[in-house]
């Protein structure tokens, strides 16, 4: 569960409204593990409009950059991509622990074949990620207890603030130095 | 010289066209990066206009060729011709390549419009070395390579170079490093306005405000206060495109290496030059 007022099963609903109001598709017609690129027909910057409705909905910042820039931002660049434009073997091995269902991930396959592996799931999991972080009180006033009236935005008990996660961004950079410290994935960063 | 009070027909020529005739019949005009927003407004303008369209996009597949072929087939309902090229315009053969289809499909280019653009959005000093070369490649290099392949058909008679420009270009934006590339490719205008001239060829710009295209769905991500900016505050692509026709127009022939902001007076009432 994301945070105990908003369950997977909501985000999943409300992720496949996104992807349905802006790909002007049937809601009901979305399985979670679709490539949103191949099977639903998204372009890369329908990714910013359906991204952009979840943050409206929920409250929260997704990761506005790739996955694979963060790594190169954080570990060096060349460590992600190789000058032919081609992932390379810890690349893909990071985007095989964010994206396991996702088979045709292998070093070598140009970074522009990425973004298909994207489905309704993954884009349900960032967002679970994010609101997973909500905090113990609220920062303002101290409160320890919350309240959702449409179990997506959560805001205090207390004083009413709405609650304020970790961007995506923040998340995705921290999670890739736990990978690099834990699994060494990138040898020469 | 003119004297005061007097006219001369030279500036006051005035142009007619015969009620059956759109000002840009005869005309053939390519529109870089026209499968949807800004680009999208304008092809259909010319075309509305009487042109001929080249239209183009990156890709020779999926939905960025679906959208200009949707196009092309909507200006071939005006009774205008359209041709599809696809076309990385950072890769110079590739853009050779686009010209000759051009040339053999419509027979020559009359109006050239610089609307293509590709860029990352973050701070300038966070870019990767792939995102610099992206950046200058797209957006100064592939403008330059369009106007040199498509210099021997724009000389054939008297052709009109547009770019289509931003704010970024004089106003900072974060996390916007287009902005700078936008200015290089303004003062590239002037430079061209002057080189060209002689070959009967001008070359302008249109800084077009806040228009809500794609790039919009990035920028209010990055900038939330726009969501507070009245809708009187955006331009529409259309009212891009007119001026852009208008500086294709004979109407126009006075104007040379500038670059008019279309904008509202967004510019004017808020983000003042110092």
């Amino acid at each position: 569960m994301a945070n105990s007022l908003v369950t997977r099963e909501r985000i999943d609903q409300e992720v496949r409204a996104a992807l349905a109001t802006t790909l002007r598709i049937d809601a009901n017609g979305i399985g979670m593990e679709q490539s949103i690129i191949n099977d639903l027909g998204a372009t890369s910057i329908d990714f910013l409009d359906i991204n952009f409705r979840l943050e409206q909905v929920f409250g929260i910042r997704l990761a506005s950059q790739l996955l694979l820039d963060h790594v190169e931002e954080e570990l060096g660049e060349g460590t992600a991509i190789d000058r032919d434009n081609k992932i390379t073997a810890g690349a893909a091995a990071l985007l095989r622990e964010q994206f396991p269902e996702a088979e045709s991930i292998k070093a070598g396959i140009y970074a522009d074949e990425v973004p298909a592996v994207v489905t309704p799931g993954s884009i349900a999991t960032a967002v679970e990620k994010i609101i997973a972080h909500l905090p113990d009180a609220c920062p303002a006033c101290s409160a320890a207890s919350w309240k959702s009236d449409d179990s997506t935005k959560v805001a205090c008990g207390g004083c009413g603030k709405d609650a304020e996660y970790p961007d995506g961004d923040e998340l995705t950079k921290r999670w890739i130095h736990d990978m690099q410290r834990e699994k060494q994935l990138f040898a020469n960063a | 010289m003119v004297g005061r009070g007097r006219t001369s027909d030279l500036h006051i020529r005035t142009v007619r066209y015969p009620s059956a005739m759109q000002r840009f019949d005869g005309k053939i005009a390519w529109v870089t990066g026209s499968t949807r927003g800004i680009g999208r407004a304008i092809a259909l303008r010319l075309a509305r206009d009487g042109a001929d369209l080249a239209l183009h996009g990156r890709s020779a597949d999926g939905p960025s060729r679906r959208l200009a072929e949707e196009l092309a087939d909507e200006i071939r309902g005006l009774g205008r011709r359209a041709v599809c090229v696809a076309a990385d315009i950072a890769r110079k053969d590739e853009v050779a390549a686009a010209v000759e289809q051009i040339e053999a499909g419509l027979g020559g280019l009359d109006f050239l419009i610089l609307n293509a653009a590709r860029a990352p959005f973050k701070d300038t000093t966070r870019l990767l070395e792939r995102d610099l070369r992206l950046l200058v490649d797209t957006n100064l290099l592939g403008h330059l390579f369009c106007v040199q392949k498509a210099l021997p058909l724009l000389e054939r008679g008297g052709g009109r170079i547009v770019f289509i420009s931003s704010l970024g270009s004089r106003y900072m934006n974060a996390q916007y490093p287009l902005g700078p590339i936008k200015a290089a490719m303004e003062a590239m205008v002037r430079q061209w306005s002057e080189e060209l001239r002689p070959q009967g060829i001008e070359a302008n710009a249109v800084c077009a405000g806040l228009v809500k295209t794609d790039s919009y769905k990035t920028l209010r991500r990055l900038w939330p206060e726009l969501a507070a900016l009245p809708e009187e505050a955006y331009v529409t692509p259309e009212e891009v495109a007119d001026v852009t026709a208008f500086l294709c127009s004979d109407e126009a022939r006075a104007i040379g290496g500038q670059t008019l902001i279309v904008d509202r007076g967004l510019s004017n009432r808020i983000l003042r030059s110092p």
